[in-house]
């Protein structure tokens, strides 16, 4: 560890995982707040349900956590193909059908699972693997590759029809490939290409006999330009409509818990999951979302600390990764609930009622966790074959015991 | 290089935080914005709550016009006719899999197939079979399919069962899991059986129903549900047609209009208006037996004496769209404020303020009286949720009721009167007739019948607006008026008091002074250059005033007018006795020629003709029975002053400005001698000598070259000290006053002295024991 670290390690993944923590709490007060029946005293039935879904949320992080990160390291091909076959085997399903209701689930016996919440994490995963090491991402044909690895599964995605999910694909991407070292030129060429893309991809769209999204979507889209319009907000922006009396609502301390009117009145859409930033607005206030804004802004800096002091150029890009993708899906997910980007479906993470998106984020949170509780150790060539070429770093576990720090000085 | 890129990411982190952080600001901090939205998320709404409006009550305490509850019967179709769901569910499934007809084509197989089968079991005799096949060929899957879904519904279990062909063993019981059991033969066909008698309810309700509400048939309950779900198809396909022209896939907005009907279907919609209370009990008692009925209660004007008080006292009626613009220009209209949420400025509001389709008086004392009557408005505000149902009440204000109104109508005497003037008008083939009666001196209204009027209950029937059009429609004006106030009508000689006055109080001299004693010879022509008719073809010869108001002499009120006065001193009297000017009571004034009578301008009446043809009451002059009867309530009174006649509130008597007693007790006796002397034109009629009272006839030629003439008698009771002036009128009568109305005095008459023996002629001057009528 450099000296320049403010805490250390052990202090990052506890204050990493508190912030996870006491945003599931604040996520399942609210669930209680938003679907609690009059007479229901904390938690509730379905607070009670988040409160399991916390639990497998955790043990499923905690199962990361054993997991060495070599060995992530070397099957993110396998994961990431696995889930893109996941979604390709849903939507051959879905158009043989010829059904045109959305495919998000998949139904198990016990809970369902959202596969394009793991394809984000596939996507991490992937494009860390292949950019780990690279160089030619500096050149243009190099970009080639990390742009198909995320454009098929973005648009398997996008067909579900999950828009929301699908555009946290391009941050994370950008991100990626500006931390590998791409050239600021085409990523910024890339950005512009992108933004140019839309209103012919929209065109393209209105005129093409085969609708990727479903008409509603495309509404709410628009409807985000068109904001300023009553007639709009009565039909396409109401949920934003409503989500905006909510938080203007709330005042400076907010109504009160279980006290927002937009809440209990039953006025906000989709208050449990994707709008509880508003019901959180509302009952607490500016000072309410003001704090579980700056703790998504810890959650994301911690994430990004342990990219930077890590030594893994893997763990590295997987924890840059983990950390945009919280950045991106919150501040759509805010954004969205005050106007400022948007309406697309899409979870806050950790706070939002849903499994699927609380098992992902702690998993995605575990392999930041994981990383930044692996140690950088000069390697020594006993044991080799000499055959193999030495690593220049390599990356044992971090034993609680200290013993093979003690071992085996550190080069800081 | 890579800690530095990952540096600017970090520092990039901040950017968003800073913009949501200041987008809160604006919208949670900025106290304008945080206002504004807090009224909004209030989700507040205001109800107006209606006053109930006041009861009009009768000198004794009965009711003219009261609130009553009125119960209505609604059908909620969801629950009435579950079947449509089945039907829906199958018609989807099969058209899954080809051209089906669609659930309404198949409702109607449903009850011709009914139809047909119960035809064959009554012809043989035999109960219709409990399972009838509805559908037939269905492949497996789809028999699945229907299963599965419409398994939990109830409507389905116990009327549907799908049995496979060449099985008698129905699907439910076998065992259904066609994806994990491929194996079993898909070429299996099915038949969906409906059972009548479950399927069914829909009509053995309205049948049941049929046989509970008076007038209503099976059929005549079964349109109206289906006019309402014809109506309810209209709003479904508007609703989505502006979808469907924009090209909308059509699976979306086939499941937006399936939507819409079925929320219109959970609706409850009017099937019967004003059903007893009786209907009402047998289904609040047996709910189980009327499913998807339900009892609607409100509330109805209620006139239990009918067309005796009908246009007196009025009825209710939207308001016109002029008189709701000028609400609204005043502010007085409540639908404009939607926004008010507290009580104290509802309160400020509400004051003369009226909803746009709110019921008000449309005539006679409802509408004179309504500001009175009406109430104020109440209202509460309440908190509703996302479906619109109410979570709480914020603020309430409770609705003031109006004010219950005591006339110094007698509803029995009115009754009474109004069958009589009906039954008299019918035996001399007149049309119309009116009586008013006065108390006096305090000029209250004791009757005032006209007839024809309207009965105000019936109007909502369509039915009696074309009966009063077919009965009325040679009346001119025809039962939609009040009469006795409204129409004014050619006096006639029961004017002659006016220039008997006008004579007695201001004549001038010509040979002589006014007397009643001085005589003038009534002789046909009297070498006038026009030919005057009098009641008696050879003249009456010789006679003085008494005798001249016995007989209904016209040339002597001829000599008195051309010799003693002039048009302008009668029209002076005339206006002095209330002709000409509207009477001043609590009714709405219509004004010249309605309830202001007619009094025509000096300069109108020219020569001795005019001035012979106005003391007679004919042609320049025009009169209410209310005003009529008003200016004989003057000498009832003493002659000292005109009462002014009212029903609610009492109104302040004019002074007139007659010297001395001698006049007036000249008239008096002169109109007592018309009862009581041979000769009179009351005496002997109807053996009305048995009363004691004072009058005047009257046969006012409304028509050129007819011998039908407006038939009045006017007077007053007792004869000494009255208590009453009154006057009758029989419009259009083919015969004179005295005839015509004597028998309706009569029964007037007999109805005082009932209960007071001073209105009897051999009571004598007993009549001081007693004070007023009791009646």
């Amino acid at each position: 560890m450099t000296g320049s670290s403010i805490f250390s390690t052990r202090a990052t993944r506890i204050l990493l995982f508190l912030v996870a923590f006491a945003l599931s709490a604040i996520g399942i007060l609210f669930v209680h707040s938003t679907m609690a029946l009059e007479e229901d005293v904390f938690p509730g039935v379905v607070a009670r349900k988040q409160i399991a879904k916390l639990v497998v949320a955790i043990v499923a992080l905690l199962v990361v956590l054993r997991v060495d990160s070599r060995f992530l390291e070397r099957r993110a091909y396998v994961v990431y193909g696995g889930v893109v076959a996941i979604l390709s085997v849903l939507l051959a399903f879905k158009y043989l059908r010829g059904d045109a209701s959305p495919i998000r689930w998949i139904r198990f016996a016990l809970f369902d699972v959202q596969p394009s919440e793991l394809m984000k994490l596939a996507v991490i995963l992937g494009l860390a693997r292949y950019l780990r090491y690279r160089e030619d991402q500096r050149q243009l044909r190099g970009l080639a590759l990390p742009y198909l690895l995320t454009v098929v599964p973005m648009g398997l995605v996008l067909l579900q029809p999950d828009l929301g999910t699908s555009l946290m694909f391009p941050p994370v991407l950008l991100a990626l490939l500006f931390v590998a070292g791409a050239k600021r030129r085409y990523l910024a060429v890339t950005v512009v290409l992108g933004i140019a893309a839309l209103p012919t991809a929209y065109f393209l769209h209105q005129r093409s006999t085969v609708s990727i999204l479903r008409d509603y979507q495309m509404r709410r889209l628009t409807a985000y330009f068109e904001q300023g319009d009553p007639a709009v907000r009565n039909r396409e922006a109401y949920h934003l409509d409503q989500s905006e009396v909510a938080l203007g609502n709330g005042g400076l301390f907010g109504r009160g818990y279980g006290e927002g009117s937009q809440n209990t009145l039953d006025h906000l859409p989709a208050k449990h999951t994707d709008f509880i930033f508003s019901v959180i607005g509302e009952e607490w206030g500016f000072v309410g979302a003001v704090v579980v804004v700056l703790l998504f802004l810890l959650l994301v800096l911690l994430c990004l600390r342990v990219a930077i002091f890590t030594k893994d150029p893997f763990g590295r890009l997987v924890a840059a990764g983990v950390g945009v993708v919280f950045a991106a899906q919150s501040f759509q997910n805010i954004g969205m609930a005050m106007g400022l980007t948007p309406i697309t479906g899409l979870p806050l993470p950790f706070v939002s009622y849903g499994g699927s998106s609380l098992v992902s984020s702690f998993l995605a949170l575990g392999f930041v966790l994981r990383v930044a509780g692996e140690r950088v150790t000069p390697i020594s060539t006993r044991g080799l074959s000499p055959r193999e070429t030495p690593r220049v770093v390599s990356v044992e576990d971090d034993r609680p015991d200290g013993s093979l720090a003690a071992q085996w000085p550190t080069s800081a | 290089m890579v800690r530095t890129r990952l540096r600017i990411l970090m520092l990039l982190a901040f950017v968003p935080v800073i913009v949501i952080i200041g987008r809160l600001w604006s919208l949670q901090l900025d106290p304008d914005a945080h206002h504004s939205f807090h009224i909004r998320a209030e989700h507040a709404k205001l109800l107006r709550v209606p006053p109930t409006r006041g009861v009009i009550l009768d000198r004794k305490g009965r009711v003219l016009a009261a609130n009553r509850p009125v119960f209505h019967l609604h059908f909620v179709y969801r629950q009435l006719n579950p079947r449509y769901v089945v039907l829906d569910v199958v018609c989807a499934e099969l058209a899954k899999i080809g051209d089906f007809p669609s659930s309404r084509e198949v409702e109607l197989h449903l009850r011709q197939t009914y139809a047909e089968a119960a035809e064959e079991a009554a012809a043989v005799g035999v109960a219709v079979s409990e399972e009838l096949r509805l559908i037939e060929d269905i492949p497996a899957s789809v028999a699945r399919r229907i299963e599965r879904r419409l398994r939990p519904r109830r409507v389905y279990r116990d009327g549907y069962v799908l049995r496979r062909e060449s099985s008698s063993v129905a699907v439910s019981e076998e065992r259904f899991n066609a994806e994990l059991d491929p194996s079993e033969a898909d070429d299996s066909r099915y038949t969906l059986f409906f059972r009548p008698e479950e399927v069914f309810r829909f009509e053995s309700t309205l049948e049941r129903l049929a046989g509970k509400v008076e007038h209503k048939t099976f059929e005549d309950l079964d349109e109206r549900v289906v006019d309402t779900l014809a109506k309810i198809e209209r709003s479904v396909e508007r609703y989505v047609r502006r979808d469907r022209e924009a090209g909308v896939e059509d699976a979306i907005w086939r499941s937006k209009a399936r939507n819409a009907r079925h929320n219109s279907y959970a609706d409850s919609w009017a099937l019967v208006e004003d059903v007893s209370l009786d209907v009402v009990t047998q289904i609040e008692y047996h709910p189980e037996r009327f499913p998807g009925i339900e009892v609607v209660d409100g509330s109805e004007r209620y006139y239990p004496y009918g067309a005796s008080c009908g246009m007196l006292v009025g009825f209710l009626g939207r308001m016109t769209q002029k008189q709701i613009d000028m609400l609204e220009d005043e502010g007085h209209l409540l639908d404009t404020w939607t926004n008010i949420r507290s009580a104290e400025a509802f309160e400020v509001v509400r004051e003369d303020s009226l909803r746009r389709f709110d019921l008000v008086g449309r005539a006679g004392l409802e509408r004179f009286y309504d500001s009175m009557l009406r109430g104020e408005y109440g209202m509460r505000v309440v908190q509703v949720d996302s479906r619109m149902r109410e979570r709480a009440v914020l603020e309430s204000l409770p609705a003031e009721s109006g004010t219950w109104l005591r006339t110094t109508i007698d509803a029995e005497l009115q009754k009474l009167l109004y069958e009589k003037i009906d039954d008299r008008v019918a035996q001399l083939g007149a049309i119309a007739g009116s009586i008013v009666v006065l108390g006096v001196p305090s000029g209250e209204i004791v009757a005032s019948v006209g007839f024809p009027s309207i009965d105000p209950n019936r109007l909502r029937e369509s039915k009696y607006h074309e009966e009063l059009k077919n009965r009325w429609s040679h009346l001119k004006p025809g039962p939609w008026i009040d009469r006795p106030v409204y129409h004014a009508i050619d006096p006639g000689s029961v004017f002659k008091i006016v220039p008997a006055v006008a004579a007695l109080e201001s004549g001038s001299d010509w040979e002589g002074e006014v007397d009643p004693l001085r005589t003038y010879d009534c002789v046909s022509g009297d070498g006038r250059a026009f030919r005057m008719r009098c009641a008696s073809r050879y003249g009456h010869g010789e006679l003085h005033m008494y005798d001249a108001f016995r007989t209904s002499c016209n040339n002597y009120f001829y000599h008195l007018s051309t010799k003693h006065l002039d048009v302008a001193r009668i029209r002076e009297w005339a206006h002095h006795f209330g002709y000409g000017r509207a009477p001043g009571l609590d009714l709405p004034r219509r004004g010249p020629g309605y309830d202001a009578g007619r009094l025509l301008p000096e300069n109108k009446i020219a020569g001795e003709r005019g001035i012979c043809s106005l003391a007679i009451g004919q042609t320049y002059v025009l009169a209410t029975p209310i005003q009529v009867a008003r200016s004989f309530a003057a000498f009832a009174a003493g002659g000292e002053f005109l009462p002014t006649p009212w029903f609610v509130e009492r109104a302040a008597p004019e002074e007139l400005p007659i010297r001395g007693e001698r006049t007036a007790k000249v008239i008096a006796e002169s109109l007592s001698r018309v009862v009581s002397e041979v000769g009179g034109t009351v005496y002997g009629k109807s053996e009305l000598e048995e009363f004691s009272f004072a009058a005047k006839t009257g046969s006012a030629r409304f028509q050129d070259g007819s011998s039908r003439s407006h038939s009045w008698i006017a007077g007053f009771a007792p004869a000494r000290d009255p208590k009453i002036a009154f006057t009758i009128v029989i419009e259009d009568s083919p015969v004179g006053g005295g005839k015509s109305c004597a028998p309706l005095a009569r029964e007037l008459l007999e109805w005082f002295a009932a209960d007071d023996a001073s209105y009897r002629a051999d009571s004598g001057h007993g009549a001081h024991g007693h004070e007023e009528s009791e009646r």
